[in-house]
């Protein structure tokens, strides 16, 4: 992580946060709430999401460590295509969002008399996922070297909105939880809502990995299923008014 | 009656805070630009289904969706049409290098008599055209409307209001001439040129790699060939075309946008008294979407849960129709068609080819899709019946007849991604090395190589030269000329393709290789991103299995990132048919190169030897 930093690309760590800034600031704005504390709470979780995938990168050579194996066959690229979206992209990254997020969330968004969550969770899971996508997409746009713009618009477009509406899908769900009047319910509740996530993030990451037209079009018609799921919630659970 | 229905920006929509906006125009702007970013036509269906009172937002995604179903429907026959063969895909690719100039003028004729039937109808709504004014002359520029437009909140209450209390249309004096409304429409048709121009050259710049003038031109020509040219002609046309003093919607797409309004608000609410007019009607609209596609109407009903699952197993089984045809038509359309969806069979080609010729598959697949068509609505009677239910209340239904597409979408999935999606299972092979070969490649000065197959009649043996790709040159002798500037469509070299001495492989395995890595050539976009001039030497074995294993790099390039590609591409061909009468693996050592066949051009003494072999290929058996 200390290489990282000391290794910094200015063009490339400025059009990273472009990546993540017009999603940053229709959240922010719309968010209902005080203004220094909405200010607050976006840069610590901010801070939680880059953290999050500081303990990622950090874990990943321990819980996976490089191997000089060479198989005589073809590895079987199904369960290899399966396996980086659902266990190395989505159950580890969205595992360790989603633990920031929900302890984020009980120190700031947890009314603790009431046993209930408040509206502040989904600003805090929008900003863990901005941490996240802010590090990943200046990974891969300092990577790539020929086609920057491309690389740009694909990580804007797509995998810093995938990463906000995963989380905010999450953190919705916490805020279905107060329904709930049993502590096992809720609990219940908020396993499903992790268990989602991780499907969420394997299912569109399965259809786009192999780079098919035909899997493109799939992972887009989820994409959008997903944006119109959070939107209706949002406007239900925390724009009450719209 | 148009007047008061919301074709165009509702008024409590001109009174949003700045915000709300801004979101609004990032979503418009989003709906417009969809096909670019990859978002199809998903983007502005959510947006439909989201947004259902902004109108200006309705309207963009409305006018965007209809465009590129529009683009879809004349572009997918051509493309259908190139995929047939390599004789049609020639044919087509020899037609757009000649005549992509005349069929952009021909649409730029379409755009004029757009614009023209545009000017007629706001000509008979306003009294006249306003050039570059949008509000002087239109029906919210009189007073009372405007008046009503400041006391109403809601589109739906200031319907009522004027319901109530008509108004009578814009109180201008008619004042049409035909030379100035043909100047006005030259002058719009030429801005929207312009304006197309302008951002197709943007479009393209931001595709190359140094924003350089030479390349931009050169994707400029490409761009013209395809659909995303037309998109972006037909896009500005119609932004430009508000410059004739339209808002809102274009003329043409009033009215199926009207009817879009009229019967979803209409689904909106649920219905119990069977005999009441708004029942009817609801029932009207169901069936004639249920017919159209299964599961549409159910989802118009707000059946959900029983809407998708039909429409989805619906769609998937006729993609497995439409592939069980192609294939039984012919295994290379077949298998073309699949690729240019990015697709593969999941089996091996020696199992699927001969499986796909019977014709068991199709006529099959074609009873299940009746089958479910007159299932579905007949299923949609009962969803009526129950209109009555509340919306919020409508999630599954318990019973077999309500649940049974579920399940039978669950296994569809299941079954598309073990034959189509381009992932495989792994097979166990029975024949085992006794060596580590993975090293192993062709080196002319050991020339102790093993012929395939030692009976190839001689005839044959010159034909190998002058094959690329499956098709055949018009002299053996000469050779058949490749184009320069695009050699990645013809094959994979450019210059004179010549024969070659020596006996190779029997032709069709080698053409077999050829015409399979195309699929990944054109998808993974290999020659187009290779650098110029380029060559590397790479060798991978074939399993009797067909399966392609140790793959090495055996002479790079000063290029990694094109030599991994290259890595990448070859493996991406796995599983192939597996070579014919060997007893074991076949090693293969090819060439990969954008020049001429010259080996005087090539860098190295491997590559100067192996520019002359057949597509820079050579095979050899391993022992």
């Amino acid at each position: 992580m200390l290489h990282f930093f000391s290794d910094l690309n200015t063009m490339s760590l400025l059009l990273a946060f472009g990546s993540i800034l017009p999603w940053a600031f229709f959240l922010y704005i719309l968010h209902p709430g005080e203004s220094s504390r909405k200010l607050l709470l976006a840069f610590l979780a901010i801070c939680m999401g880059i953290l999050s995938t500081a303990v990622i990168l950090y874990l990943h050579p321990i819980i996976w460590p490089e191997v000089d194996f060479k198989p005589k066959k073809v590895a079987t690229i199904l369960s290899q295509t399966v396996y980086i979206a659902f266990i190395q992209a989505g159950m580890m990254e969205e595992t360790f969002k989603e633990l920031f997020i929900l302890f984020l969330g009980l120190v700031f968004a947890f009314n603790r008399s009431a046993r209930a969550w408040t509206k502040d969770i989904v600003l805090i899971g929008g900003f863990v996922a901005f941490g996240f996508a802010l590090i990943e997409n200046y990974t891969y746009i300092s990577k790539d070297n020929t086609k920057v713009f491309d690389m740009f618009l694909g990580r804007t477009m797509y995998s810093s909105n995938i990463h906000l509406l995963i989380n905010i899908c999450f953190s919705l769900f916490l805020l279905k939880s107060n329904r709930q009047e049993k502590l096992s319910d809720k609990l219940i509740l908020i396993a499903y809502a992790y268990f989602l996530a991780i499907m969420q993030h394997g299912v569109v990451d399965f259809f786009l990995l192999p780079g098919s037209r035909f899997g493109g079009w799939l992972s887009t018609a989820m994409f959008v299923g997903i944006w119109v799921w959070v939107v209706r919630d949002m406007r239900k659970y925390v724009y009450e008014e719209l | 009656m148009q007047d008061v229905l919301p074709l165009e920006v509702s008024p409590g929509e001109n009174k949003k805070n700045s915000i709300q906006k801004l979101v609004i125009a990032g979503l418009s702007f989003l709906c417009w630009v969809s096909p670019m970013l990859g978002l199809g036509v998903f983007f502005p269906l959510g947006v439909l289904v989201l947004y259902q009172q902004n109108q200006k937002l309705r309207i963009a995604a409305f006018q965007s969706l209809i465009l590129q179903i529009f683009i879809n429907l004349v572009f997918y026959p051509i493309d259908l049409y190139s995929l047939y063969s390599f004789e049609t895909e020639a044919f087509m690719m020899a037609l757009k290098q000649e005549y992509a100039g005349v069929f952009f003028l021909f649409w730029g004729f379409v755009g004029l008599i757009l614009l023209f039937l545009e000017a007629r109808f706001l000509i008979r709504k306003y009294g006249a055209l306003h050039l570059f004014q949008t509000k002087s002359n239109s029906l919210s520029a009189n007073p009372e409307y405007r008046q009503v437009m400041s006391e109403t909140d809601t589109w739906s209450s200031f319907n009522d209001k004027l319901e109530r209390e008509p108004i009578k249309k814009a109180l201008v004096k008619k004042e049409n001439s035909f030379f100035r409304t043909f100047v006005s429409v030259i002058v719009v048709w030429i801005i929207s040129i312009v304006w197309f121009f302008c951002l197709c050259y943007l479009f393209a710049m931001l595709n190359t790699e140094n924003y350089g003038y030479e390349e931009t031109l050169k994707l400029l020509d490409q761009m013209f060939k395809g659909d995303s040219a037309l998109y972006l002609w037909f896009m500005t046309l119609l932004s430009a075309s508000s410059l004739l003093g339209r808002k809102g919607l274009i003329s043409i797409l009033r009215r199926p946008y009207l009817s879009l309004y009229l019967h979803s608000k209409l689904a909106k609410s649920p219905t119990s008294d069977f005999f009441g007019d708004s029942y009817s009607k609801k029932r009207k609209y169901a069936r004639i979407r249920e017919r159209i596609l299964p599961g549409w109407g159910h989802i118009y009903l707000q059946r959900y849960w029983k809407g998708f699952p039909i429409l989805f197993s619906f769609l998937l089984i006729f993609f497995f129709l439409v592939t069980a045809i192609v294939f039984y038509t012919d295994p290379t359309f077949g298998l073309n068609f699949l690729r240019s969806l990015g697709l593969k069979p999941g089996v091996h080609d020696k199992e699927f080819i001969p499986a796909s010729q019977n014709i068991v598959y199709p006529v099959s697949l074609a009873l299940m899709l009746s089958v479910i068509y007159i299932f579905a609505n007949s299923l949609l009677g009962r969803s009526l019946h129950k209109d009555g239910e509340p919306i919020e209340e409508r999630g599954m239904e318990s019973g077999f007849t309500n649940n049974v597409y579920l399940s039978l979408l669950a296994h569809l999935i299941i079954i598309a991604i073990l034959f189509i999606v381009p992932e495989r299972l792994q097979r166990n092979s029975s024949s085992k090395k006794k060596q580590d070969l993975s090293k192993q490649h062709y080196q002319p000065e050991k020339m102790e190589y093993y012929f395939i197959d030692p009976d190839i009649p001689d005839e044959v043996k010159d034909l190998n030269g002058g094959v690329i790709a499956g098709t055949e040159t018009p002299s053996q002798k000469d050779g058949i000329k490749i184009p320069d500037n695009d050699p990645a469509d013809q094959g994979k070299v450019k210059g004179y393709v010549k024969r070659i001495k020596g006996k190779k492989l029997p032709k069709t395995y080698s053409n077999y290789i050829s015409a399979r890595m195309r699929g990944p050539e054109n998808f993974m976009e290999y020659w187009k991103r290779a650098p110029h001039p380029y060559s590397c030497v790479v060798a991978y074995t074939i399993t009797t299995d067909g399966d392609i294993v140790d793959v090495i790099l055996v002479e790079g390039s000063s290029y990694p990132d094109q030599d991994n590609l290259t890595l990448e591409l070859i493996r991406s061909m796995s599983p192939v048919m597996p070579p014919p009468n060997v007893k074991g693996d076949v090693r293969v050592t090819e060439l990969f190169w954008n020049g001429s066949i010259d080996p005087d051009a090539m860098p190295t003494p491997l590559q100067k030897d192996m520019v002359l072999h057949f597509d820079g290929r050579f095979m050899e058996e391993e022992f």
